[in-house]
């Protein structure tokens, strides 16, 4: 026994004194997971995968394997959080150093070789027994891709574990974060849930949330690939349809509520277990649509700093869901604030669980509860496209007697969703209330902004002393009749989760990617705003009128880019792992003042007198210089946002019909100023007339203008003004740059509609 | 033929009195040897008689349809005809220049019928619909008198996406309506713009400025109608501007601007990129041959700099307009002593061409040479003379910032918009990545005298290193190049040796901001 050998060393997901052996199987596609399930194999066998993800060893984790190897991937992504709920041994991230290889030239064991997992610590080993086949064929050189990925994955890795290179993870990171930021918006208060919040407040809740998404996924950036359902791609293309889509959501849901009616329905995480609308999906309802705006920004399409009214909206509305769910003055946000303990559930229900809760013992009881437990997870994770939506955990509550609960949601059935046919058999939630007792054991037991159990040591279902299951049979079943189910309950809804899960794999298995796509991506869309639009009473006003499943033309325009060309994976992990997801509002980003405050003088670059100078001055959107007042960068950028807005409100085809006419006359006008140039003064006086003509034709084109934009009207006075001086000789008044010439006036014009109708001089080729 | 109209052939002894500006213009380009696409001339006397009895002469109109009989049987194609319709500009032609005066009337003797044909027979249903909406555009505006505001209305009535054949629909419909009677045949627009020219005369701009300069009310205008040549038929056809030589330098050898397939206003209008004017000679030798020779012709006659408008269509060259050209105020000199060595002028005339601001102007530095061509970052378009040495500012923020701090700026745009003219005014000189000579950039540079290149494409430079512009070559070179004083230039000390001599006043030289 002593000769196996060590030929690879990875991240245990949970540690165990046991070891597990038995024939190695390498997995690489759906259909090969399928097939291995089919024969028979599976409970004997180690399994090596490629990723980090959940549900392409979906099959192979409910038929219960012996144990899992993953080439990618590191213990807080799904596949980790799985298979501790399953006990199965499993050793991520291993890069072996002897073996066969794979179709892509990894180097992996042989099938049927016997291996060992060493999972007595948490360095995790793999070993393998004499004899093995081993290929010892030059690796090809990588490729370039290959190698610019090492390189990146070398530059990114100290960024896994410091934040920004310099803040860790947990409390420490968090007090660390805290003390750069002087706001007190991270703490919720009456008054500063109430009113709007101002951009310093907005961008030092932004820095905690860059830090916090970190903390918490930062490690997911190296899962890998999943093999069954592309999950980056589906989640990035989903939070910028998030951005672009839930303010207008959030707007109606508040118009609906109130400010207090919002802080009710973050109540709801408090009243009711079993319900969507808990920590996790309060959470998102922030974070996944920022992230959305972050996205858009890296690609070009949107100026982050255009939509700073929605930044905080958005910011504003997932701090009232918290209020009411930590229902408390001053009370921190998240729960990396609070000593990573989110005990939400409100202690009546603790009390009504712990009265129900029934011993699992070491036999039977043990194996149905966790059998039960990890199959309702998985199916969850793969009913949501494995997405962490269909699992949500409260607690840490402390029972006064050294035990400890943990509540735990699983979310199945959710008839928005048309793959849910699978699970029509089956529930809309179950609650397991878990009571554990360490015996005096250590166990550090965090809970995870998005509802998620981490513990140190890992496998703390070892202390699982009693439980309780509930259930809620469909989303509008009022909390009142979630009810328990007993032993034989479970098992028949066991029975029920094994052919449900294999039915929607190979569903899946068979969908194209462009199917997977966007049946995830409406997943992530749907997740974070339907269940508080449910319960406030608006769903289907926004299905309907507000055509909830409809793709914002933005995100279309998107989707080639990071779907299709891959950009979305490597955006995402760039945005988590460089705190880059949030950026900060331009200073004045929210400052009331009117386009036409600004306008003019982005227009002109500089203006010797400014109306409202004084107010747009304290509010650094313009400085003055010696050659005038000059919009700030906060100044530009606010003037952005406010034609972005105006852009939404504009009849587009009307004024691009206006616009073709004024470019008929463009093209004349710019040729005559040339001629004009370069005419003697005497022959000038025949181009005045030509000018005057071109004067009088563009009038009709700018009245209509006018009458969309008012802004537009001092237009046709100015060029009338310029031409009336030139007809009186003063030919300055045709081309020169220092006078409010018929050339200055006309080029402002002309920047005035490319900017108004946001067309580039590039678009349009004219300079 | 009758005594009120001359071909450009027989006007020779009429003189500017009874041809007009114009047309004596054309005579004489006619008598040079220039090929000047065919027409006439109506003289001032028949617009004498209409502001006197408000009508045109008696026999004007059968004279002016002999004349384009004429020009039928040289065109092989006949005026108002369905099938291959012969197609005129009218334009009016005083013997002095002056505002208020009827504008240019193009491709005249085009009908709603003529254009399909025309259509038919090139090829190109977008160059027939375009050319009739420009006949009745200016036939609704300046012939009939319907304002450009009323005719502009009608057009933005039009729904969304209509093209140039609903716009030509809308506009028969509107000259109708607003004057009561239907767009003419061929003969009958050809009539009424000549009868417009002459009542063009009287309108009220005209007559205030002639009140103004104190120019003989009874002096009349004439007419030219000359045959149209289309420089958009083709990559065998096309347009331009060129000069003799470089109105930037004064250096020797034609230059210029050509666009193939398109039209003059093309080129003037800056709207595409054009292309300097030694393509040609690779594309269409046979018409640069063509080109040369003109030019030859223009400064034997002149003994100056000239620039012209050209249309070549099909292969064959037209010049459009000459005149003599616009020159810095270097080139004025080099041109002046140039042309006196060579024996064009004399040396008094050379002193005389040049004006004691152009001379301040000749007397600034500029760079001794041309750059190394490793030193070279872009070539572009000299779109405003001059020399100048700066740091690289890369937008009109750092630029005013830079200048504040006492430092020479070269403003580096990709192109420039209105906000950008606070960063020229704090710049020496401005490079921009694209546009031509009317593109927004070389008008602002031009006027405020700053030198700048234009077109140069993506410049590799960064913020804050040092280039130099030269207006005068269109070239944007690495670091500070060697300039050199004016004086030490050996023409200009020609020059300003034969100024001595002549007994001109000394000129001092010129302090640039």
């Amino acid at each position: 026994m002593d000769d196996f050998k060590l030929v690879g060393t990875g991240a245990a997901v949970f540690e165990d004194g046991r070891e597990t052996e038995g024939p190695v199987r390498f997995l690489d596609s759906p259909q090969a997971v399928i097939d291995f399930i089919g024969s028979g194999e599976a409970s004997n066998t180690i399994v090596v995968a490629r990723g980090g993800t959940t549900t392409f060893l979906t099959p192979a984790l409910t038929a219960g394997v012996k144990g899992i190897v993953t080439l990618q991937g590191a213990p807080t992504s799904h596949l980790g959080i799985l298979s501790r709920e399953y006990g199965i041994p499993c050793v991520m991230g291993v890069t072996f150093t002897e073996g066969v290889r794979s179709s892509r030239n990894e180097i992996i064991p042989a099938d049927g070789a016997i291996a060992r997992l060493d999972v007595s610590t948490k360095e995790g080993r793999v070993l393998i027994e004499p004899g093995a086949p081993v290929d010892d064929a030059p690796l090809p050189d990588p490729t370039e891709e290959e190698t610019a990925a090492a390189a990146m994955m070398e530059q990114i890795l100290p960024l896994l574990h410091q934040f920004g290179g310099t803040i860790p993870h947990g409390r420490a990171g968090d007090e660390q974060v805290r003390a750069g930021l002087s706001s007190g918006v991270l703490a919720l208060t009456a008054e500063n849930t109430a009113r709007d919040l101002t951009v310093q407040e907005l961008n030092a809740l932004q820095t905690y949330m860059a830090w916090n998404i970190w903390d918490f996924l930062a490690l997911r950036a190296t899962e890998g690939e999943s093999g069954l359902i592309p999950r980056q791609e589906y989640e990035c293309f989903g939070c910028v349809q998030q951005w672009l889509r839930y303010p207008a959501f959030y707007r109606l849901i508040l118009e609906q509520v109130g400010v207090e009616g919002l802080i009710d329905l973050g109540r709801t995480a408090r009243r009711e277990p079993a319900s969507k609308a808990n920590m996790l999906h309060i959470w998102c309802t922030g974070f996944t649509p920022m992230f959305g705006r972050a996205i858009l920004g890296e690609l070009g399409i949107r100026d982050p700093a255009a939509d700073a009214e929605d930044v905080a909206l958005v910011a504003q509305f997932m701090r009232r869901l918290y209020m009411g769910m930590w229902e408390k003055e001053g009370a921190e946000l998240f729960t990396s604030m609070r000593g990573y303990k989110g005990a939400v559930l409100d202690r009546s229900w603790i009390e009504r669980f712990a009265r129900d809760a029934q011993p699992v013992g070491d036999g039977e009881r043990r194996a149905l509860f966790t059998s039960f437990n990890a199959s309702t997870e998985v199916l969850g994770f793969l009913l949501h496209f494995d997405n962490r939506s269909g699992l949500n955990d409260s607690g840490p509550y402390d029972l006064g007697d050294g035990r400890f609960m943990i509540v735990r949601d699983h979310f199945l059935h959710d008839p928005m969703y048309h793959w849910h046919d699978v699970a029509e058999q089956l529930p809309h939630c179950f609650t397991q209330a878990m009571i554990f007792d360490t015996g005096g054991a250590d166990l550090d037991v965090a809970l995870m902004d998005g509802g998620t159990t981490f513990t140190e040591p890992a496998n703390y279902l070892q202390y699982l002393q009693s439980a309780a299951v509930y259930v809620r049979e469909r989303w509008e079943t009022p909390a009142a009749e979630i009810r328990l189910i007993d032993d034989a309950e479970m098992q028949r809804y066991l029975d029920i989760c094994g052919p449900a899960t294999t039915a929607l794999y190979k569903r899946i298995a068979s969908m194209p990617p462009r199917d997977k796509i966007m049946a995830g991506a409406q997943v992530y869309y749907s997740e974070f705003v339907v269940p508080f639009a449910r319960l406030a009473g608006v769903w289907e006003q926004m299905r309907d009128e507000l055509d909830f499943h409809e793709l914002d033309p933005v995100a279309s325009e998107a989707y080639y880019p990071l779907v299709r060309d891959g950009l979305g994976k490597q955006l995402v992990a760039k945005l988590f792992i460089t705190g880059t997801g949030f950026p900060a509002l331009p200073e004045g980003a929210l400052i009331d003042v009117p386009l036409a405050a600004l306008h003019p003088l982005v227009l002109r670059g500089t203006r010797e007198s400014l109306e409202q100078a004084s107010l747009l001055e304290e509010a650094g959107l313009v400085v003055k210089t010696s050659a005038g007042y000059i919009p700030t960068e906060a100044g530009l950028a606010k003037h952005a946002s406010l034609l972005a807005a105006e852009q939404g409100t504009l009849d587009r085809d009307t004024l691009e019909a206006i616009y073709e006419r004024f470019l008929a006359a463009n093209g004349p006008f710019k040729a005559l100023g040339a001629r004009w140039q370069s005419a003697a003064e005497d022959d000038r006086w025949e181009l005045v007339g030509e000018l005057a003509d071109l004067v009088e034709r563009v009038e009709p084109a700018l009245r209509r203008t006018s009458e969309l934009l008012p802004r537009f009207d001092g237009y046709a006075p100015r060029l009338s003004a310029a031409l009336e001086k030139v007809e009186a000789g003063e030919h300055d008044y045709v081309t020169s740059p220092r006078l409010e010439s018929l050339h200055t006036v006309w080029m402002e014009l002309h920047e005035d509609y490319l900017q108004t109708l946001g067309i580039s001089r590039e678009e349009e080729g004219s300079y | 033929m009758g005594a009120l109209t001359y071909s450009f052939h027989d006007g020779g002894e009429a003189g500017r009195e009874i041809l007009g500006g114009k047309g004596e213009g054309l005579v004489s380009m006619v008598r040079l040897g220039l090929p000047v696409p065919p027409g006439f001339i109506i003289g001032t006397p028949a617009g004498r008689e209409f502001a006197a009895s408000g009508a045109l002469p008696t026999g004007l109109l059968d004279e002016v349809h002999e004349r384009v009989a004429a020009l039928e049987a040289g065109a092989r194609r006949r005026f108002g005809d369905d099938r291959s319709p012969l197609l005129v500009s009218v334009r009016s032609g005083a013997p002095v220049s002056m505002p208020g005066m009827m504008d240019t009337v193009l491709n005249v003797g085009l009908t709603p019928a003529g254009a399909e044909a025309l259509a038919r027979e090139t090829g190109d249903e977008r160059f027939a619909q375009s050319s009739l909406e420009r006949l009745l555009h200016g036939f609704a505006t300046t012939v009939r008198g319907i304002s450009a505001g009323v005719v502009e209305d009608a057009l933005l009535d039009l729904p969304a996406g209509a093209g140039a054949s609903d716009r030509c629909v809308a506009l028969l419909a509107l000259i109708e309506e607003q004057s009561g009677v239907p767009f003419p045949d061929a003969c009958g627009q050809l009539a009424e713009a000549i009868a417009a020219v002459f009542r063009s005369w009287d309108s009220p701009r005209a007559q205030a400025y002639r009140r103004h300069k104190g120019i003989d009310e009874s002096m009349g205008t004439a007419v030219v109608v000359q045959q149209m040549v289309f420089g958009n038929r083709g990559q065998d056809s096309g347009s331009g501007v060129a000069f003799t030589r470089d109105p930037s330098t004064g250096a020797r050898g034609a230059f210029g601007d050509v666009l193939f397939d398109a039209q003059g206003e093309d080129v003037v209008a800056g709207e595409r990129d054009t292309l300097a004017l030694g393509e040609l000679g690779t594309h269409l030798p046979a018409a640069m041959a063509e080109l040369e020779r003109v030019f030859e012709i223009l400064e034997r006659d002149t003994g100056d700099l000239c620039d012209i408008e050209f249309t070549i269509e099909q292969g064959r060259v037209w010049i459009l307009q000459t005149r003599v050209g616009q020159r810095s105020a270097r080139a004025a000199v080099r041109l002046a002593v140039a042309f006196a060595e060579e024996g064009l002028i004399s040396r008094a005339q050379a002193v005389a061409r040049v004006s004691d601001e152009q001379l301040i102007g000749a007397r600034a530095a500029v760079f001794a040479c041309e750059p190394a061509e490793a030193d070279v970052l872009a070539r572009g378009l000299a779109a405003s003379p001059g020399a100048a040495v700066g740091i690289v500012a890369l937008t009109s923020e750092s630029a005013q910032a830079r200048a504040e701090a006492g430092e020479a700026v070269i403003l580096v745009r990709p192109t420039t918009s209105p906000a950008d003219l606070s960063g020229v005014l704090a710049s020496a000189g401005l490079v921009t990545a694209r546009g031509g000579r009317a593109s927004h950039a070389a008008v602002v540079a031009r006027g405020l005298n700053r030198p700048a290149v234009c077109g140069t494409g993506e410049l590799p430079v960064h913020e804050g290193e040092t280039i130099s512009v030269d207006g005068d070559r269109g070239i944007v070179a690495r670091g500070a190049q060697p300039r050199r004083p004016a004086e030490e230039d050996p023409v200009l000390a020609t020059f300003l040796q034969w100024h001595r001599e002549l007994g001109a006043a000394p000129v001092a030289p010129r302090s640039r901001p």
